[in-house]
């Protein structure tokens, strides 16, 4: 079975949500709600490099924000 | 009596009438699905007589009416025509009968009729039946084999038996017959080469045939039920308003959306429709008033593209077919020959188009009318479409109720009409955002506290203070001390800098000591990532040098072996003042660290939750629920998930937790004394265990279990009958889950049916029969039915979706996602790994996330999850999850091999094995297989080591360019080693059980059972023999002695006695040096 996510040959977009946390998600399916676009259409490559690039902290933002909070 | 008809030709069949042949002569005592029944109505004055000479001279008229069909010596079938056949003529007089029975009387009669087969070696294959319903009131029924006619044939017969009435049968004022022996003479002159290239090239790249029931075809095909779904005279003229718009035909439109509709249900994108033309070829002259049968049944096939506009999926549709044109004649034998696929389709869609001369039907009876025409037809397949266009558009579900039943039909309808109103109102709307089902609403959000997981234990340990809580040897620990224990740790570890997002390791086997440990690191807030100390240094070291945990719990030799610094080393006995102030702890913050298999090689660490933790233990309360303090024995591997949740599942509901060393856990007689000795009530396996229990584990033993757990791997429902039948006093329940889930997703207890649903055994999952890649879609040695996967545990929604990311429909292979409060927050350093596993719900609350698991599954409709095989390479060897691309791998750094491959297969009676095939390096001495062997057991863990390493010259590649697993060979174990011939009765008995279990011709008495293929399992299996056959030996004799000679050199002069031989105490194994010991430790891994 193919799964759309690991279509090579795919077009491909980041989504975040608001905790910070990414998706790649297959161009062809809408957007689901919570989360946005934040790169592409573009190759399922480029996808992959930006969230590397992008996503450096993968705790979900609000316990970021707390234990920032917490140790300030 | 006339004297005996000649024969007057002898023709060959036509594609169509071969196939349906086959079927005919299949299955000689089952109805012939190809029989037909024409019913008409007349009503007027009726003359029996003379409709009966209209038969006659019917039949006289036409020679392929008169047709029998045999087959020759050669095999071949052939019709044989006869000059002249009796008119097969019955009447039935219903007008006797009171007026509200006839109706009943009449759909007897007709069922009856349609039971009798006709023999296809006596013509006609066709019978009368003139029914007197009323006074003026009759209905003719014309049964046939559809071998004769097809359906466009049908109303030019009729027309002519109206004709031959009204004549009173003298036929010279009909036009001359075009006998069907024309069409037969014109097949016979067309290319078929070149028809099979271009069918060949219109199938190439096909990876496996569209199946909605691939169990149809080891069944005879009963009658088919149906059901009609009429599309009213609007929607029709829409739907052909918006075809022609784009010129498209209705045919087109229904089978492009069919396609659409058999890729949900089969779960692909490249999917093949069976749909059946008409094959009356313009080129035969009178073609369009010949009587017989031309159909032939083709298949479609449609590559569906998740981001094309609808229309021009169809407009393309159309321009693919229109290039096969010429080539409609061909046999679908040929074709599937042609394709490589002995099937291609299980699902037909027909298209009845065929002109109808009513007026001229109407016309040619004399004193009567023609009031009404039914047809009763069938096909051999799960489900057939037929679509007639009349005013609206009726369309004819017609389906095999034994393998489909009326509820998946009336969803499949239902779907065809939303797709239908899709393409009428958005024919420019992308495939994968066409309408499809709503998604299974599930509802599990029972409220639920979420504590961490640490608070679980103290809430629990605050009830039961005095409880035993381990048991382990002659220790006993119970709530309270267990508690002290563990806070003294982790104000031990706080001081060190451990905290919440810390990562702290626990390198300890299963003892009071590892209990302690992993539950001092979640009280100091930390996440524990348990490694097992017997795995290789090396792959410890990478482990460790991934996760970088702040400290390692572990003993001095342990950290002295696998060079941990001084600095890193916390001692298990480490502590400190347990009242010093925690930091805040929150259920996001990271409650473990488990390393799964990885495909590119490398393992990975899955971060998982507290949240995940706590909701997976509070749930799992509940897997023993009649309120009594339970006795857990824990075996499962300490470093994966399952082990975790074993120990801390009965440490927060206040069972105690009886712990199992290694040995005894994968020893049946020592782990059934450990359970009988200790009263044990709940016990987790995977199914490759539970077979070794019930076949080796001594009678009456584990009479104490409540509730046996299956989990790792798929259970049949064979095994899950045999072990409520050996234990029914016990539950069975059955688990589903992964790390990225913490451990456990779905749940279903058995109870014994509903476990009937068979999945496709071939290919990516543990047999690796490669059957993605063999084209033959369908292996049945692998086929076994499993129990259900069962439904979401608390604060869990599952989803299976088709690869448009829509719900699959209920009953049809989708991938399996999990959502929830078990997802971990992904893989530790990898967040482009992460971010395509871990995807967006388009169906859970706003951002929330998906785990894809990578496993196929289909939805019941009350939402139960059934198995149905594996997306990818992984597979699962004794219940581990194993990656063949990280073996793969370490295969290929080792000196002297090129490419490497890993397989599971399965070539003998016992469970999967992996088989590692190493291309040499060019030029240089081929590596020794069993060295190569041995390096890898040096790198990797024993679950990961593969039972044989074979040298290959080249990797065999399907024609598509993967793997091919098929051609590739099995290992031959009994190649490298040299026979020595037994030389004591011992020996002799011993060689002839390792040749047994092994499943191998000869074994000398110095060869090395674990590089014979042996394993954990065998291992038992072997012990269990030698001790019946008198040898007094145990599963860790044969991994220390490993040879007949020193097995033999083993055994003790008593004869075994299996209640004395096995103490329930777990005793240390003095005999033997630390080395061996992790040697042992790491081989016995059965878990």
């Amino acid at each position: 079975m193919a799964n759309p996510f690991d279509d090579e040959s795919g077009v491909f977009r980041v989504l975040v949500n608001d905790e910070g946390q990414y998706s790649l998600w297959p161009d062809f399916a809408p957007v689901p709600a919570g989360w946005t676009s934040v790169h592409g259409p573009d190759t399922r490559a480029a996808c992959l490099d930006h969230i590397e690039r992008h996503w450096t902290d993968m705790r979900p933002r609000s316990l970021a924000e707390a234990m920032r909070r917490a140790g300030a | 009596m006339p004297a005996r008809p000649r024969v007057e030709d002898v023709l060959p069949l036509s594609p169509m009438q071969e196939g349906m042949v086959f079927h005919a002569l299949y299955d000689d005592h089952a109805p012939d699905v190809y029989t037909g029944q024409l019913t008409l109505r007349l009503d007027g004055p009726l003359d029996p007589d003379r409709m009966r000479t209209a038969a006659g001279a019917l039949l006289a008229r036409h020679a392929n009416l008169r047709a029998a069909f045999r087959t020759q010596r050669s095999g071949r079938p052939v019709q044989v025509v006869r000059s002249a056949v009796r008119t097969p003529w019955e009447t039935t007089d219903l007008t006797g009968l009171p007026e509200r029975e006839r109706a009943a009387a009449l759909d007897r009669l007709l069922a009856e009729d349609r039971d009798r087969r006709f023999d296809l070696a006596r013509p006609p294959l066709l019978r009368f039946r003139l029914v007197a319903y009323g006074e003026r009131d009759h209905r003719l029924v014309l049964s046939s084999h559809h071998l004769l006619w097809d359906g466009w044939s049908a109303p030019v017969l009729v027309r002519e038996l109206f004709q031959l009435y009204t004549s009173g049968g003298d036929a010279t004022a009909l036009p001359r017959v075009r006998p069907y022996r024309d069409y037969l003479a014109w097949l016979n002159r067309q290319d078929h080469e070149a028809a099979r290239r271009a069918w060949k090239v219109a199938l190439t790249g096909l990876d496996e045939p569209s199946l909605i029931a691939p169990e149809a075809r080891e069944r005879p095909a009963g009658p088919p039920e149906r059901l009609v779904v009429e599309l009213s005279e609007r929607e029709a003229a829409a739907l052909t308003a918006t075809a022609r718009a784009h010129g498209l035909t209705a045919s087109t439109v229904l089978q492009g959306l069919w396609a659409v509709l058999l890729g949900r249900l089969t779960g692909r994108t490249d999917v093949v429709v069976g749909a059946t033309v008409s094959g009356r070829d313009a080129n035969v002259p009178g073609i369009e008033s010949m009587v017989g049968l031309f159909i032939n049944t083709l298949p479609v096939r449609v590559q569906l593209r998740p981001a094309e506009p609808l229309v021009d999926l169809l407009v393309r549709i159309q321009s693919e077919q229109s290039a096969l044109l010429d080539h409609q004649y061909l046999g679908l034998a040929d074709i599937q020959r042609a394709a490589g696929h002995p099937v291609l389709f299980d699902t037909l869609l027909v298209f009845e188009s065929y002109p109808i001369d009513d007026d001229g039907i109407a016309g040619a009876l004399d004193g009567l009318r023609m009031t009404d025409v039914s047809v009763r037809d069938a096909t051999h397949y799960p489900l057939t479409l037929t679509a007639l266009p009349g005013t609206g558009l009726t369309l004819t579900f017609s389906h095999r109720p034994d393998v489909l039943d009326h509820a998946a039909v009336v969803r499949v309808a239902e779907q065809l009409r939303t797709l239908i109103d899709d393409f009428t109102h958005h024919p420019d709307r992308p495939v994968a955002r066409l309408s499809a089902p709503a998604p299974h609403e599930q509802d599990t959000d029972r409220p639920l506290s979420h504590p961490a997981v640490r608070a679980l234990f103290e809430e629990q340990a605050a009830r039961t203070p005095g409880a035993p809580a381990v048991l382990h040897g002659d220790t006993t620990l119970t709530y309270a001390e267990l508690d002290l224990r563990a806070a003294r740790l982790a104000a031990a570890l706080t001081a060190r800098g451990a905290g919440p997002e810390s990562v702290v390791a626990v390198a300890l086997s299963r003892s009071p000591d590892l209990v302690t440990a992993l539950l001092a690191v979640l009280k100091a807030g930390a996440a524990c990532m348990p490694v097992d100390p017997a795995y290789p240094a090396e792959r410890i070291a990478l482990m460790l040098g991934d996760a970088t945990p702040e400290l390692v719990i572990c003993e001095p030799d342990t950290a002295r072996r696998f060079g941990i610094t001084p600095e890193s080393v916390c001692p298990p006995d480490a502590s400190a003042d347990p009242r010093a102030a925690r930091p805040p702890l929150s259920p996001e913050n990271l409650g473990y660290v488990i390393f799964t298999s990885g495909s590119t090689g490398r393992p990975k660490a899955v971060l998982g939750t507290q949240r995940a933790l706590a909701n997976r233990l509070v749930w799992g309360r509940e897997l023993q629920d009649d309120g009594a303090a339970g006795v857990r024995l824990a075996k499962s591997p300490v470093s994966f998930i399952d082990g975790l949740t074993e120990l801390l599942g009965a440490l927060v509901t206040g069972d105690t937790l009886v712990l199992a060393d290694d040995e005894t856990a994968s020893d049946p007689s020592a782990l059934a004394a450990l359970a009988d000795t200790r009263g044990a009530t709940v016990l987790t396996a995977v199914p490759s265990l539970y077979s070794t229990l019930l076949e080796s584990s001594p009678p009456h033993s584990f009479g104490t279990v409540r509730t046996w757990i299956s989990s790792g791997e798929p259970l049949t429902a064979d095994l899950a009958g045999a072990i409520t039948r050996n234990w029914p006093g016990a539950d069975l329940v059955n688990l589903y889950g992964c790390s990225e889930a913490a451990g456990d997703s779905l749940m279903h207890r058995y109870d014994g049916d509903g476990a009937g649903e068979r999945y496709a055994g071939g290919g990516k999952r543990d047999d690796g029969g490669g059957k993605r890649d063999d084209g033959d879609g369908k292996r049945d040695d692998g086929d076994r039915k499993t129990v259900p996967l069962g439904r979401p545990i608390a604060k869990t929604r599952v989803r299976v979706l088709d690869p448009f990311l829509r719900p699959a429909p209920v009953g049809a292979t989708g991938e399996l996602y999990l959502a929830g409060d078990g997802l971990a927050r992904g893989y530790l350093g990898q967040p482009a790994r992460t971010a395509e596993r871990f995807v967006a719900d388009p169906y859970g609350p706003p951002g929330s996330r998906l785990y894809r698991t990578g496993d196929l599954a289909a939805l019941r409709a009350d939402g139960t999850v059934e198995f149905r095989g594996r997306a990818d390479d992984q597979v699962k060897i004794r219940g581990f999850r194993v990656e063949p691309g990280e073996i793969e791998a370490a295969a290929r750094t080792l000196p002297g091999v090129r490419r490497a491959a890993v397989v599971a297969r399965r070539d003998g009676p016992g469970p999967a094995r992996l088989v590692a095939y190493a291309v040499p390096e060019e030029g240089a001495a081929p590596p020794e297989p069993l060295a190569l062997r041995r390096a890898l057991a040096d790198k990797l863990p024993a679950h990961l080591v593969p039972s044989a390493v074979v040298l290959v010259d080249a990797l065999p590649l399907t024609p598509s360019g993967k793997l091919d697993r098929r051609a590739l060979p099995a290992p031959d174990f009994t190649e490298a080693v040299g026979f020595e011939p037994p030389r004591t009765e011992r020996e002799k008995v011993l060689c002839g059980l390792f040749a047994e279990v092994l499943g191998l011709e000869q074994v000398g008495v110095h060869d090395d059972f674990f590089e014979l293929g042996g394993d954990s399992i065998v291992s038992v299996r072997l012990a269990d023999r030698a001790r019946r056959a008198g040898l007094g030996l145990s599963p860790r004799d044969v991994f220390t002695r490993r040879t007949p000679a020193g097995l033999a050199a083993a055994v003790p002069d008593e004869p075994p006695s299996p209640h004395e031989e096995f103490t329930a105490s777990a005793a240390p194994l003095v005999s033997l040096s630390a080395a061996q010991l992790d040697n042992v430790k790491a081989r016995w891994r059965a878990r």
